[in-house]
Parts: structure tokens; C-alpha cells; sequence
């Protein structure tokens, strides 16, 4: 667990290095640049210690743990984005659907590098 | 004024790191045993002077701050019984502090999300390594006080800021020196009180530091932490004497509550008593019940940390 924690900084700018270029380039036109970067910031800084700490503690597979952790994160972001961004946007309009398809691309980028560098 | 403030500011600091790291077994059974009770009490009665009379708009934040600091309070002790709950219990301090700062933020008319990635933080610490988590606590709670007399002297005496941000600066200062002269000795404890002062600190879990030094760095923080608010802050911060009560908004103003306020410090001073009694009687004892109570006065100590950021 002492690793986990050491590695937590650097892990959480590693995957905002990871996840911001995505979700500058993904989430819709309808927001602006600044809030995109902050969302590449701040969604990452909500769950990445929740994935890093938490998740170990509780789930003693890898396999087990991956499936989850990498099921958590794009959902409770996404929560999080739409609990912020909605501004009345309905669920069935594009801009919602393509901001939600760019936080789970954020995050399986992020996750295969994390497999890629696990591996390596 | 400023001059002496200075002046017996800067002895505190030095003398109670010389006084630490020589005897801090010692050191450790004398502070607990003089100042632990008027220490809560100045705190209760600085936090009755702060209240304000009607909460208006405040009032969620107050009965959040109230409810969680007993509800918290109260499970805390449970935990002697039933130590397996810590992580769920670090983990409803978090959410606890954070619905604090979240509905502060709602009150000042700010967002309520910069907090949340902090909280969620040391939520996911607390879960994955409790005992650290409440270790951290207690290492971090005298340094409140600091806090606390930062915002009041900001407050009540600006011109005293550079000489007390100076001040500030040699407790690492001390705390370095301290790290350095003591990381090779290590404590004998030689009884019940020896052993559970040193678990206190923290020595059964960080094994890279030696016990002499935990110990020495827990006591000076916490002489720090009685100073402040037994000294330094009724000094400047109540504009009255601790004992001169009519000064209190809550028990001046017809719509305050100038009964309730007399229970509270009257009781407080009657406990601080009995305290004092109980440590004469068996300091051992008493000393292992007053740390599984006093986490009371660092939940209170919480939403006035975030309400007078």
C-alpha cells in the first residue's frame, strides 16, 4: 500500500497527461477549452485515488479489480461532468452523447497505457 | 506589545523543543496533566465567542457542524470496542468535512466542487491506510491551533502578522533540529504510561523514525497546540478576560441562548476539574479515557477551520 501511495503523484500526472489531450480533442464545442482542461484536472484528481487506494483494498484479483476500477472511473466521471456541465442539455442530445464517449476513451487510453507501462 | 509577544513566542518555541527532546516522556505526562482540560475549556469558550446569534443562512451548515460532531464523537469512542469500523468511520469524517466545505461554499455564493477532489482524497487514504489516517490526525490537529491564531491575529492585530509569520518559521526550524539530533535514540518506556505515550505517537507504526523522536515531535506540537489556545488566543482573540462571560454575542443578545452558553462553560470548567481529580488519582487511566473522548474537541475544531478560512 506505501507503493501505491508513492506512486500516487506521479500516476495522477501521468494519466492527466494521458487523459487531457483526449478530452480537449473529444468533449463536444459546447465547452469551452478552459473547462475542458479543468476536466482533465479535476475528473482525474476525483477517482484517481479512490482506483489507486481504495480499490486494491478491496479486491484481491487483478482481473477482478481492473474490471471494476476501469468500469468505475468513466462512470462516476461522467457523473461528475454531467453533474457540473448539464446546463438543461437533454440525455438525448449528440454534444452529451459525444462528451460521454470522450471521458470512456479518456479513460481506456489511460488504462491501456497503465497496462502497457504494468507490463513493461 | 508586539515586541513581548515576540519575545515569549520565540522562548515557547525554543524552550518547549529543548524541553521535548531531552525528557519527552515527561514532558508528555506534565502537559497532559496541566493543560489538556483548560486547554478544551478555551477552546469551548472561544468557539461560544465566535458563534454568531442567528444562523439565517448559516443554519444548515451549524446543525451539519452539530450533529456530525456528536454523531462522530459518540462512534468514535465505540471504536475502542470495535476497532475493525475505523476505516468506515475515517471515511464519514471525510463526507463529514466535505458536506462542511460544500455548504460553506453555497452560503459565500462559490462553487461547491474544488473541494471535493481533497475530500475524496483523504477519503481513499483513510479506507486503504486507516491507522496512518488517524495517526495523521493526531499529528495534524495541533497544528489547527496555528491555523486558528494565523486568522486572529489577521483579524484583531494585522500589524503582529510579520512578527508572528516569523515566529511561525522556526517551529520546522525546531522541528528539523529535533528530527536531526533525535532519529538514532530510541525510548525506553518503563511503564504502562511509557508504552501507551509512545504507541501514541505513533511509533508502532512509523518504523523509519525512531520512538524518541516521534515522541519528542507529538509532545512539542502538542505544548504548541495548549499554548495557543490557552494563552495566545484569549490574549488577542476574545477582547475580554476567559473568565469575564458577558462579553459572549450567544449570552449577551436577547435572542441568544445565555442559559445553554452557562451550562456549557460552567460544566466545561466543573469536567476540567474532575479531570485533574481523576489524573491524581490514576493518570494512566484517566489519561487512555480523556484521548478516547477528546476527539470531540477536534471535530469542533472542524467547522470553524472551514467556516474562518
Amino acid at each position: 500500500m506505501n507503493h501505491a501511495l508513492a506512486f500516487l503523484p506521479l500516476g495522477y500526472v501521468l494519466t492527466v497527461l494521458v487523459e487531457t489531450p483526449i478530452l480537449m480533442a473529444g468533449l463536444s464545442r459546447h465547452h469551452s477549452w478552459r473547462r475542458r482542461l479543468f476536466a482533465g484536472l479535476w475528473l482525474t484528481a476525483c477517482t484517481y485515488p479512490i482506483v489507486i487506494l481504495v480499490m486494491p483494498v478491496l479486491f484481491e484479483s487483478r482481473t477482478v479489480y481492473l474490471w471494476v476500477a476501469e468500469t468505475f472511473a468513466p462512470l462516476a466521471e461522467c457523473a461528475l461532468f454531467f453533474s457540473l456541465f448539464t446546463e438543461r442539455r437533454s440525455w438525448r442530445e449528440p454534444t452529451v452523447w459525444r462528451d460521454a464517449a470522450a471521458i470512456v476513451a479518456a479513460n481506456l487510453a489511460s488504462f491501456l497505457f497503465g497496462e502497457w507501462i504494468f507490463k513493461s | 506589545m508586539a515586541a513581548g509577544f515576540l519575545m515569549n513566542g520565540a522562548t515557547l518555541v525554543v524552550g518547549a523543543a529543548l524541553w521535548t527532546g531531552l525528557a519527552p516522556l515527561q514532558a508528555s505526562v506534565w502537559t497532559v496533566f496541566l493543560f489538556a482540560g483548560p486547554h478544551n475549556w478555551m477552546e469551548a469558550r472561544y468557539f461560544l465567542a465566535r458563534m454568531p446569534v442567528r444562523w439565517l443562512q448559516s443554519r444548515r451548515f451549524f446543525l451539519t457542524a452539530i450533529a456530525g460532531a456528536l454523531l462522530l464523537g459518540a462512534s468514535q469512542a465505540a471504536l475502542h470496542w470495535a476497532p475493525q469500523w475505523l476505516p468506515v468511520w475515517n471515511v464519514a469524517l471525510c463526507g463529514w468535512a466535505g458536506c462542511l466545505a460544500a455548504l460553506r461554499a453555497r452560503e459565500l455564493k462559490r462553487e461547491w466542487f474544488p473541494a471535493l477532489p481533497a475530500t475524496l482524497a483523504a477519503a481513499a487514504f483513510a479506507v486503504a491506510l486507516p491507522a496512518m489516517f488517524a495517526l495523521a490526525l493526531v499529528y495534524l490537529h495541533p497544528l489547527a491551533a496555528l491555523w486558528f491564531l494565523d486568522r486572529q491575529i489577521r483579524l484583531s492585530r494585522p500589524e503582529w502578522l510579520r512578527h508572528w509569520r516569523g515566529l511561525l518559521a522556526l517551529v520546522p526550524v525546531c522541528a528539523l533540529i529535533l528530527g536531526l539530533c533525535l532519529n538514532k535514540a530510541h525510548l525506553t518506556a518503563a511503564d504502562e504510561i511509557g508504552f501507551a505515550i509512545v504507541r501514541h505517537a505513533g511509533a508502532g507504526l512509523i518504523t523509519n523514525l525512531s520512538s524518541h523522536l516521534l515522541v519528542s515531535l507529538h509532545v512539542y506540537l502538542e505544548i504548541l497546540h495548549y499554548a495557543v489556545w490557552i494563552f495566545a488566543l484569549p490574549l488577542i482573540g476574545l477582547g475580554a478576560k476567559p473568565w469575564t462571560w458577558n462579553t459572549i454575542p450567544l449570552l449577551r443578545h436577547r435572542s441568544g441562548r445565555p442559559r445553554l452558553v452557562r451550562a456549557i462553560l460552567l460544566s466545561g470548567a466543573a469536567a476540567a476539574l474532575l479531570l485533574w481529580g481523576c489524573f491524581l488519582l490514576d493518570y494512566a487511566a484517566t489519561r487512555q479515557a480523556y484521548f478516547m473522548v477528546a476527539v470531540i474537541h477536534v471535530l469542533a475544531e472542524i467547522p470553524f477551520l472551514i467556516r474562518f478560512r
